[in-house]
């Protein structure tokens, strides 16, 4: 073979510059070529062969990686896939991208199948369920840990697992989980000091306040953004009282009811484009307890009535409540939203960032009735990771809902806008509710002129068809 | 609206049509025919290699077929339609295809309103009644028959002559190569094949002018420590090719390598021609668009069982100015059907000469390749028919691994093979405990595999 090697590499260097080939040293070749005309040609046949046959490429080092381990939940059924591949491709062709199939899944108890989906290591929306492949993908270390979380052995779990570990020690022991957190951030990169401290927001309380006040001048903006919110939170204000004093004329504080008991917030149009941005930025950085301080009132007394809003700045304010009020005044907020079937899903779904599982749950039914557009997002994201469970009472009194069998009725005939909102809507509330209010919902759009088999349904289909492999 | 064969006579576009759809209405023609809602579809075996798929809508009469004709609805979805208002028994009520529900979906996005297939206003010229007519046959004229032989043999002897006089001129083309030296060659190498594939195509060597004019894309894929290798190997292989047809022009498959591929009729005529029937997976697709403007389809199967493995291949080309077609079959799926092989020294690509509609297990096994050197078949398939340009392999439980470039690998304890293309990332967790793929000497292209997590396709 040797042999081969060596007249196989004369001959390439002579043919890669064209240069004569000399005489060949390999007999059986001499002999199979023969001479003259069509010789050379007849070489070039026999060496392409040889190349083919006898050789094969050397591999450079080569390891290959860890089994793909299994998770705790089973992946759907095989007969369901098919759907959920064709739901995948819709998703990425309308850019609405794989998450809320991947949440609806997960709550109903399942894994994507990893040859359908496979999260990447920094996909940090993806249910716990998932940070054995997370892990995986980042090529961290798959063993098992059995080994306690603590500061010390903190190093030896892989990132996706250690987060859920964190985040569970955070509920069942909120000293334990900010000891390692404090011991820990700060040598981690920026996006991971972030993450680790977003943790505190399980179970704030006042024993986080110095470990908060630590990281109160890092270098990372979003980091002082973060401590500043939860520091509000807990009274500590770390603002400048004179932005509040420069909001608070911006803004009108009355009194209404038969007593004219309760304080009302009216944001009212100003008088330039230039004044409407300030305000709004103001509203950014401004705590909620700063700007009660300016109009001189407690903080509760600011989310006393729901405001009166007609230069549309109300969910500047929702946010400034969601990310800045105690956890009363957000209660207390909250529970008027929840009531009031005023206040627009997108408020709803701001004051839902802080929420817990039940509590969206609630805000969820109400705002189902009340949804305004035939898209659903608000609904979505009020929902969160709760889904595929919502029971659709009052659906089908909801201006949106009514819009959205409109658009069913006449399905071929409108525009790319309104086939879009048809299909985002349907496919959300796909992913919303639970299979019977799901098959009401397709009968539904049926009735009203929509092919059963249009696949615009699919999603509706997939909700009827995934059973729950435990109870949600 | 009811379907029926006024509202089909309407929406022909011409007499033409509704006669050539006529001539599909024999239920062999057809198979998975199925119906749900308004809607209907089936696959028929056209022309092509691959069956056409045919969907139609019976309420507003919008429909879709795979298949490359411009006339809308073509003959397909008009035998369809005639069908399904003939036997509307024989559509079975199931749930609607992935490619069904494709189609709806392009459909509404595209529309503007309700089907256009019904505006057809020219309904008094047709009739379903004419197309169904038998047409009448005028006898045979044996002095004419003699005549239009004779010229026959005369086209023949000229091809020859000129296809013999073309590859002379090849092989001084290869000499000239390897004279003036690999190097400048790589350099040039879509222009020089070019100008010389235009020369084969004037001499009617067009299916040897295709492999030159695309054996630039395949070399200059490749790295430019192996380009050199590889442009030995393809000039080689033409060598081989102009040699074997010249010392047997009237062999099928030197015939079909240097000049034409056989009709699809000339292949059912051959009673000679090998069968095989089997149950067969579909392992997946490779679509290539060719520098001639023509795309090329190559549905690659493999049969499941445990005789084998046998592979065969159906491959359709359609302009590129058609568009995107849909593919004939979903990758991973069943059929049991006889396919007719082209002859060839190693058969590979096929017809579907008999298809059943009997339910399949999707999940049967596949054939256990032999316990020997993997590459043991693609080294008899050379040594058969040494001008393949790659060969359909088999290959034992093994990993995919990525080497320190990210370049991905199969491998198993004693073989590596380099892998063409990017992997899903699903491979390179997942054990393959079998996998098929083509093999050209330098690069493995993964079609299939079985895996601890189910079938994974390769060819996304």
């Amino acid at each position: 073979m040797l042999e081969v090697q060596d007249q196989l590499e004369r001959l390439r260097g002579a043919w890669m510059s064209g240069r004569a080939i000399g005489d060949l040293t390999l007999p059986d070749w001499r002999e199979a070529v023969g001479e003259g005309a069509g010789a050379e040609v007849a070489l070039v046949a026999l060496t392409g062969q040889a190349l083919q046959v006898l050789f094969r490429p050397v591999p450079p080092r080569l390891t290959p990686r860890p089994l793909l381990p299994a998770l705790s939940a089973p992946t759907p059924p095989e007969a369901i896939r098919a759907r959920i591949r064709r739901l995948l491709v819709a998703r990425r062709s309308d850019m609405s991208g794989p998450k809320g199939l991947v949440l609806f899944l997960a709550a109903r108890g399942y894994a994507m199948h990893p040859a359908d989906w496979l999260p990447r290591a920094a996909d940090d929306w993806v249910p716990a369920l998932y940070a054995p492949w997370q892990s995986w993908a980042a090529s961290e270390p798959l063993d098992d840990v059995a080994e306690t979380l603590t500061a010390e052995t903190y190093d030896n779990w892989p990132r996706a697992a250690r987060r859920t570990a964190l985040v569970a020690l955070r509920r069942s022991n909120p000293a334990a989980a900010r000891a390692i957190i404090a011991a820990r951030a700060a040598g981690e990169p920026a996006d991971r000091r972030l993450a680790l401290l977003q943790i505190l927001e399980h179970g704030l309380s006042a024993d986080d306040v110095p470990i908060l006040e630590s990281f109160a001048r890092d270098r990372s903006d979003r980091i002082q953004a973060l401590v500043r919110m939860f520091l509000a939170r807990l009274g500590r204000s770390s603002g400048d009282a004179a932005l509040a004093r420069e909001l608070a004329p911006m803004v009108e504080l009355g009194r209404v009811g038969l007593l004219k008991r309760r304080n009302q917030l009216t944001f009212r149009p100003l008088k330039t484009r230039p004044l409407e941005n300030r305000r709004r930025e103001l509203m950014s950085v401004v705590s909620l307890a700063e700007l009660a301080a300016a109009l001189s009132v407690e903080e509760r007394g600011l989310v006393e009535t729901v405001p009166v809003d007609p230069a549309r700045v109300g969910d500047a304010f929702a946010t400034m409540v969601a990310e800045t009020a105690s956890a009363a005044a957000w209660r207390a907020f909250f529970d008027l939203a929840l009531q009031d079937g005023n206040v627009p899903p997108e408020v709803a779904e701001i004051l839902c960032r802080r929420a817990t599982a039940e509590e969206r749950s609630a805000m969820l039914a109400a705002v189902l009735a009340r949804e305004a557009s035939a898209r659903f997002d608000g609904s979505l994201a009020v929902a969160g990771h709760g889904l595929g469970a919502a029971g659709g009472v009052g659906l089908s009194q909801s201006d949106g809902y009514k819009e959205l069998l409109g658009l069913a009725a006449a399905a071929s005939g409108h525009t790319v806008a309104a086939a879009s909102t048809l299909a985002i809507g349907l496919a959300n509330l796909g992913l919303l509710l639970d299979p019977t209010a799901a098959r009401t919902v397709v009968a539904d759009c049926q009735a009203a002129g929509l092919s059963g088999a249009d696949p615009l349904l699919d999603m509706l289909y997939l909700n009827i068809a995934l059973k729950p492999e435990r109870a949600t | 609206m009811t379907l029926s064969h006024s509202e089909i006579e309407a929406m022909a576009p011409d007499q033409s049509a509704l006669k050539a759809a006529a001539a599909l209405l024999k239920p062999a023609k057809w198979s998975s025919r199925g119906a749900s809602g308004g809607l209907i579809w089936a696959e028929c075996q056209g022309s092509g290699a691959n069956p056409y798929r045919v969907a139609a809508d019976t309420v507003d009469i919008g429909s879709k077929c795979s298949c490359p004709s411009r006339k809308f609805p073509c003959k397909h979805a008009i035998a369809l339609m005639w069908l399904h208002v003939d036997e509307p028994g024989d559509f079975t009520p199931s749930e609607i295809p992935d490619w069904v529900g494709e189609w709806l979906g392009r459909r509404r996005k595209s529309s503007s309103g309700g089907g256009g297939a019904a505006a057809n206003t020219t309904a008094g010229q047709k009739s379903l009644a004419a197309a169904t007519a038998e047409a009448p046959v005028s006898p045979v004229d044996p002095a004419a028959e003699e005549k239009r032989r004779a010229a026959a043999g005369k086209r023949a002897a000229d091809l020859r002559h000129q296809v013999a006089t073309s590859l002379d001129d090849l092989e001084v083309w290869i000499s000239d190569q390897l004279r003036t030296g690999l190097g400048g060659f790589l350099a040039e190498m879509p222009d020089r094949c070019r100008r010389f594939a235009a020369r084969l195509v004037d001499a009617k060597a067009g299916a040897l002018a295709s492999r030159l004019d695309e054996a630039p894309s395949r070399v200059l894929r490749l790295p430019d420590e192996e380009r050199i290798d590889a442009a030995i190997v393809e000039l080689g292989k033409l060598a081989l090719l102009a040699r074997a047809w010249r010392a047997a022009p009237d062999d099928p498959e030197l015939h079909r390598e240097v000049i034409a591929t056989e009709t699809r009729d000339d292949l059912i005529a051959d009673h000679d021609a090998l069968r095989h029937s089997a149950v067969w997976e579909v392992l997946g697709e490779q679509i290539v668009t060719r520098r001639d403007g023509l795309v090329s389809v190559s549905t690659w199967l493999l049969n499941t069982g445990v005789e084998g493995p046998r592979f065969a291949v159906l491959v359709d080309y359609f302009p590129a100015s058609a568009g995107r077609r849909s593919g004939a079959f979903a990758a991973g799926a069943c059929f049991w059907g006889e396919l007719l092989f082209y002859p060839a020294r190693v058969p590979l690509r096929a017809i579907i000469a008999q298809r059943s509609d009997a339910d399949v297990r999707a999940d049967a096994p596949w054939p256990q390749p032999a316990p020997t050197d993997p590459l043991a078949a693609y080294g008899e398939a050379l040594l058969a028919a040494p001008w393949l340009l790659a060969a359909p392999i088999a290959l034992p439980s093994g990993r995919i691994a990525a080497d320190p470039s990210g370049r991905p690998w199969w491998l198993d304890g004693t073989v590596a093979l380099p892998v063409e293309g990017a992997v899903p990332d699903i491979a390179l967790g997942a054990r393959l405990d079998t996998a098929a793929g083509l093999w050209n000497g330098a690069r493995l292209t993964l079609l299939a595999a079985r895996t601890n997590w189910g079938r994974v396709g390769f060819d996304a």
